[in-house]
């Protein structure tokens, strides 16, 4: 499952004698919308904790069953879902804090349903996925590579990461486009939800990259975003 | 950090005392950034205790060799800036921070992240996954709020620059190199490319910083905007043809490009009756509306001819400057083709009113504006390195330049 989880994976060198923190992603009340993902090492705040971890952890991932296996993606994904595109009430672990446990399955999942939403119906559905699924693919590791390239400093699969999750407004506004034929409600439902996946991705991209440079990283993820959404806004 | 616990936060995987980080012996209620380290050292680890031993001289006392020993030798000097070089090891990739960071700007970077922002980027920044993108002065750090020598367009030319050289060539960062430019060099090229007739001095400028962001995002945009606006002029016929269209037998195929498969529905419907002829228009307009996507030939070819007509036509540019054995290189040929693709980007846009003579008009003159700017950019260039033949060279470029043009108006603006 390499490709498409970030926490295990960086603990290969480890294996072999394997630390509490091979199986931090694993929550222990799966579900629970009070669990914390992962907490932020002590940076520059106080802290005051001292005490031994323990030793051996609980839950072992081997002898489990499949469905918790699945579950715990599903939690994975709504609990980045939730951190980055409602990033107002995490202050302190914000966006990048959640990244640090990324997954490719949420942006996949995302990518598909898009892809197929936008298809259904059509003359060639098939080319439409293509095409849909190649822009935001693609989209997502050029925006990646635009950004280091402009001198900012990311986690490859981190950023792709947050721009699949990102599109899950869109999916939304390309879902409720779908089934609405009222145009102005198309329109006010896209809008909305394109200022939604911004207002998620803006920040992060915007920071990324040095001061005067914002513009640049920000204007090709508007320019996929706003192609996007004009796509889900004028399908039928 | 795996499993690490925020201060007095909810900590998962154990109690309040878990803190793997006890090995570290950080002292994080420090105030400044040579009494602390600002970012533990990123390595999932094994069991903590021993394993972390040798890092464990990063904190407290052994700080000093991380910092250069600057905490140690106050009489040496100024207290302005310190250099400070960290380095961030993530398992996933390199991070490094390198910069001047003052006093002052330290306090107010620990006021910023301490007081908990409520800018999500700027306090999501903190946690350890990023550096610190508000301290991150990558390519030039010295000048960063200095107002910028020279020319706005010129680019990269403050500060230091890294040496991007010294990453291996499958390195994405190597090529950093050719996206050095700000936001204010960008849209200083862009509008110099629109009015490149009348101040040739594209060339000159960029000639040490050309970039590639440019061309790219350019010959980008521009697939975009000709496949989103050949969508809304298809959506906009396909809605006149479908209110105004009289209901049952005369389906006149309309001249509309939203038609361009006529089915043969119609035919069938007349000599089968009214149900037939209700499915069949029912099928007509189904066939209209996916109308709209059915130019993904289209938008394949938009991708080839803009791109390609950087890097073949730039490609041919340069070899025969190189054939004279002229100064050029490859990059600034590819940064002077795109951004004269820019002017296309409005005419583009422009081109949705169905004036027949207005779009002629609209991508004549964008074509005569993107000709001169390459035929003054390129004169000097082609004077100096073959005077003899120079005529032909500049003729051939402004032919391109013009069949370009035509192409387009001929196939992508027509919508």
């Amino acid at each position: 499952m390499w490709p498409f989880r970030g926490g295990n994976a960086n603990n290969g060198a480890q294996a072999a004698a394997p630390g509490p923190e091979l199986f931090q992603d694993v929550p222990q009340v799966p579900g629970t919308s009070q669990y914390v993902p992962q907490s932020p090492p002590p940076t520059l705040a106080s802290s005051t904790a001292t005490a031994a971890p323990p030793a051996i952890p609980d839950e072992y991932t081997l002898d489990e069953s499949i469905w918790k296996t699945i579950w715990r993606d599903i939690v994975t994904i709504g609990r980045n879902l939730r951190s980055v595109l409602i990033p107002v009430n995490w202050k302190f672990h914000g966006q990048a804090q959640a990244l640090r446990n990324w997954d490719l399955w949420g942006p996949l999942v995302f990518m598909l349903v898009l892809a197929i939403v936008l298809s259904l119906g059509e003359a060639n559905a098939s080319a439409v996925f293509a095409m849909v699924f190649a822009e935001v693919a693609l989209g997502a590791i050029v925006l990646t590579i635009n950004v280091i390239l402009l001198g900012g400093e990311l986690v490859f699969f981190q950023a792709v990461c947050l721009l699949g999750y990102c599109l899950f407004p869109l999916v939304v506004a390309a879902i409720i486009c779908a089934s609405i034929a009222n145009k102005w409600i198309r329109c006010l439902v896209t809008l909305g939800c394109l200022a939604w996946a911004s207002v998620a991705t803006i920040p992060f991209i915007g920071n990324a990259v040095p001061r005067g440079r914002k513009m640049l990283a920000v204007y090709p993820v508007m320019l996929m975003y706003v192609s996007l959404a004009w796509l889900a806004m004028v399908k039928t | 950090m795996q499993g690490a616990g925020p201060p007095g936060g909810h900590n998962p995987f154990g109690g309040p005392g878990a803190n793997p980080f006890n090995a570290y012996q950080v002292d994080t209620t420090a105030q400044f950034a040579d009494e602390v380290v600002p970012a533990v050292p990123q390595q999932p680890a094994g069991p903590p205790g021993g394993a972390f031993a040798p890092q464990g001289a990063w904190g407290g006392a052994g700080a000093a060799g991380a910092w250069g020993g600057s905490p140690q030798q106050p009489a040496q000097g100024s207290f302005g800036p310190q250099h400070v070089n960290l380095q961030f090891t993530d398992t996933t990739a390199q991070q490094y921070v390198s910069g001047t960071m003052g006093r002052g700007e330290e306090r107010q970077n620990l006021v910023h992240h301490g007081a908990g922002s409520t800018d999500p980027g700027a306090s999501s920044s903190v946690p350890g996954g990023m550096p610190f993108p508000q301290q991150q002065q990558q390519p030039y750090s010295a000048g960063d709020g200095a107002p910028s020598g020279g020319m706005p367009g010129a680019g990269g030319e403050r500060g230091h620059r890294e040496d991007y050289t010294k990453y291996p060539f499958y390195n994405v960062r190597r090529y950093r190199e050719y996206f050095d430019v700000d936001t204010t060099d960008v849209l200083w090229r862009v509008g110099n490319s629109m009015i490149g007739v009348f101040r040739p001095n594209f060339m000159e400028v960029t000639m040490k910083n050309p970039d590639l962001y440019g061309p790219f995002w350019a010959a980008t945009t521009l697939i975009f905007i000709t496949a989103v606006a050949g969508n809304f002029v298809s959506w906009l016929a396909w809605r006149k043809n479908n209110s105004i269209s009289p209901p049952p037998p005369p389906i006149l195929p309309s001249p509309s490009p939203s038609n361009l498969s006529p089915s043969p529905s119609p035919a069938l419907a007349d000599s089968a009756g009214s149900e037939l002829a209700n499915v069949g228009r029912l099928l007509l307009s189904k066939m209209a509306q996916d109308q709209w996507f059915t130019d993904y030939t289209k938008l394949a070819t938009s991708a080839a001819i803009f791109y390609g007509y950087i890097f073949i036509v730039g490609l041919i540019v340069w070899g025969v400057v190189k054939w004279f054995r002229g100064e050029l290189k490859l990059v600034n040929v590819f940064c002077i083709y795109g951004y004269c693709l820019t002017v296309y980007v409005p005419v583009s846009i422009a081109c949705v009113v169905p004036i027949n003579w207005l779009q002629w008009l609209l991508v004549m003159l964008a074509t005569a504006l993107g000709a001169g700017f390459l035929f003054m950019n390129f004169k000097n260039t082609i004077y100096s390195a073959a005077p003899a033949k120079a005529v032909p060279v500049l003729l051939a470029i402004v032919l391109a330049h013009i069949a370009l043009g035509l192409g387009l108006k001929l196939y992508f603006f027509q919508y």
